[in-house]
């Protein structure tokens, strides 16, 4: 068990694309930590780089303390779950899981030993003699984990693991590598395009973006807190509505269409920071559009009206796209609340909650 | 009605079907039963052997001929002896250095990033573009000049020289096919190039290996042109089938010539049945999602 250090951590490739630009991060021991992007983010460059796959153009990785900028891929003792498994197709799974241990001339029944408790955390006692190919999609991915645990290994690299499962057991398999770290307690970077995952998983989440780091945070953080509008629309399903609007000196948010009186607490944190008579992006999550009644009397003139576009009902609650007046706004209400396409509905951002972001830098305000 | 047309239809396709591979498989199976018949026929002349072999009447006095005949004296073991271990040493040195170096070069060409890799892999393409009978006079008096005549060893280097390019060509195309990953989770656990290569791709790629290893042993094994010329004093299986089908050469003995010949055909059916096992498809399949 490690910790994990990266100082300016950048990545050229030959053909000169930069996929990872001034990473600088500490991975602190124990910690699970989830790199989360779009494709094309730099993601699995960042953890290629870690294991020792891809070379680093410039900057300093420690790993505990040893730099290991130098270290070939064998010699730095870290364990990998790749997105396809990579499991080897000759060998059956107790070989797939004492590889590592048999290459480090590990005596036999230490290999035994570690390959049949692995085998026991992750329930595959009754596949040890199968091989890959004779196995389902959910039972590789626990090879692929239990390759990696056997090893004991300093720090686990997870290169989304969970992708090419079913959705069901993508959610099954997610509690099940969150319960494992809680045992084993390995340092673990966990790669991931899907935010639920990373909302779900993470001690920290790192939100990446064209090879840079946009923010740093607890999920809590990430999700209520989000340093800009990228991190705001990534995190979050459904997505986060985003509105222009003008900030004026009385205290209202002004579009061309309504006009929203902002709490003072609100307004004062705008003003204070000079965004009076400027525009802003507002930032309201679907969940803070509220349609009933006890919302309306707190602040009855900030009260919408307009069309809905579409209503899917999604089981515990119901999605609403509404549009406002050219623009879709969704809202999070009820699964009770019986809408349908073309209705007219009220509703009521609760601006509390709301994210208000600079329209040129597209950083966090409030 | 229309049950039995169809019925009689499919009769008749199955008819033709199997006429046409029966007579196939007779084109096929006379010159060889003709050949075994002949080789364990007790009579003299080759218009009197039957084209099935008579059971009743077989007799081992072509192979015993075979086996002692000699065409000059002095020599520590008969001509046919001889020309069978010699060829054998041949094939087999060639095998086992062309699978060696085919896939360590496959290997190579497929897993690291080397300068000129396209070139290389073009020229050794257009290399095989060329008949190796071009190359014949220059390795001639190359080996005259080096005093390698009659030397098997360095036969065996021609072959292997000759067998790389190609066979390099199929192993990379081959090899390319496991995916890459597997190489990086064998480093991550902690193996060294050298063992990535032996622990991974060799194995999954054992029935390509099992190909190669046929076709170089075969090459060897049946060629005539190269060891005549390289090996005059020497001879080679085939350089003693044809003498002993040469009227001109040795007093014509086809007896010995169809005795000769079976047994030829026994380490190729040896190595073909061994290496059967490996020439099976579908092992690199399940490691990763389909």
């Amino acid at each position: 068990m490690a910790e994990l250090t990266f100082k300016n951590v950048r990545k050229v490739f030959e053909n000169s694309v930069e996929a990872v630009n001034d990473f600088s991060l500490n991975v602190e021991d124990k910690e699970f930590l989830v790199i989360v992007g779009p494709s094309g983010c730099g993601k699995s460059t960042t953890l290629r780089m870690v294991a020792g796959l891809e070379d680093i153009t410039s900057g300093e990785l420690y790993i505990g303390d040893t730099y290991a900028n130098p270290l070939p891929a064998k010699d730095r003792d870290i364990a990998m779950v790749f997105q396809n498994y990579a499991l080897y197709p000759h060998m059956n799974v107790y070989e797939n899981m004492g590889f590592g241990l048999r290459l480090r001339k590990f005596p036999k029944h230490e290999i035994e030993r570690r390959v049949n408790d692995a085998a026991r955390i992750l329930g595959l006692e009754n596949l040890l003699d199968r091989r890959p190919k004779a196995l389902s999609g959910g039972q590789r991915q626990r090879v692929a984990l239990g390759r990696a645990i056997v090893r004991n290994a300093k720090v686990f690299l997870m290169d989304e693991p969970l992708s090419n499962l079913d959705a069901k057991l993508r959610v099954q398999m997610r509690g099940e590598i969150v319960k494992l770290h809680h045992r084993i307690e390995t340092t673990t970077i966990y790669v991931t395009h899907d935010q639920t995952e990373a909302m779900t998983m993470a001690d920290r989440i790192v939100v990446m973006r064209d090879g840079f780091i946009q923010q740093v945070g607890t999920p809590f953080e990430i999700f209520n807190r989000p340093a800009n509008l990228f991190v705001a629309g990534f995190i979050g399903t459904p997505t986060m509505n985003f509105l222009d609007g003008e900030i004026t000196s009385q205290g209202t948010f002004k579009t061309d269409d309504f006009e929203l009186v902002l709490p003072d607490e609100v307004f004062g944190t705008l003003k204070d920071q000079g965004y009076t008579g400027r525009t802003v992006t507002l930032g309201i999550r679907p969940q803070d559009v509220y349609d009933d009644r006890d919302m309306f009397d707190a602040t009855p003139e900030n009260i919408l009206e307009y069309n809905v576009e579409i209503a899917e009902l999604m089981g515990s609650e119901t999605n609403i796209t509404i549009d406002v007046a050219g623009r879709e706004v969704t809202a999070r209400v009820d699964a009770r609340t019986d809408v349908g396409i073309g209705d007219r509905i009220k509703f009521i951002f609760d601006l509390e909650n709301a994210h208000f972001f600079d329209k040129e830098n597209e950083q966090r305000i409030n | 009605m229309l049950m039995f047309w169809v019925r009689l239809k499919r009769a008749l396709f199955a008819l033709f079907a199997y006429t046409w591979l029966i007579m196939t498989v007779i084109i096929a199976l006379v010159p060889i039963s003709y050949m075994v018949s002949a080789a364990f026929s007790p009579v003299r002349r080759l218009r009197d052997v039957p084209v099935i072999p008579r059971i009743t009447e077989w007799s081992l006095v072509n192979f015993r001929e075979v086996f002692t005949y000699r065409s000059t004296g002095g020599q520590l073991l008969p001509d046919y002896v001889q020309s069978f271990l010699v060829t054998g040493l041949v094939a087999t040195v060639t095998t086992i250095l062309v699978v060696i170096f085919s896939s360590l070069v496959g290997f190579a060409f497929t897993r690291y990033r080397i300068k000129g890799k396209k070139p290389a892999l073009l020229f050794m393409l257009g290399l095989q573009m060329f008949p190796g009978f071009m190359g014949m006079i220059a390795i001639f008096l190359i080996f005259r000049v080096f005093g390698w005549l009659n030397n098997p060893f360095m036969l065996a280097l021609i072959y292997v020289g000759g067998a790389i390019p190609f066979n390099t060509f199929i192993v990379r195309g081959f090899m390319r096919n496991v995916p890459k990953s597997l190489d990086e989770a064998a480093a991550i656990d902690g193996a060294t190039n050298l063992q990535i290569m032996r622990k991974i791709i060799v194995p999954l790629a054992k029935p390509i290996m099992g190909f190669i290893a046929i076709n170089a042993f075969m090459g060897p094994w049946m060629d005539y042109i190269l060891p005549s010329i390289v090996m005059p004093r020497n001879e080679t299986v085939a350089m003693w089938l044809f003498r002993m089908n040469d009227p001109a050469t040795t007093p014509h003995e086809p007896m010995l010539f169809m005795a000769g010949a079976m047994f030829i055909s026994v380490p190729i059916i040896i190595v073909q049945i061994k290496m059967q096992k490996y020439v099976t498809y579908g092992l690199v399949s399940g490691g990763e999602k389909g």
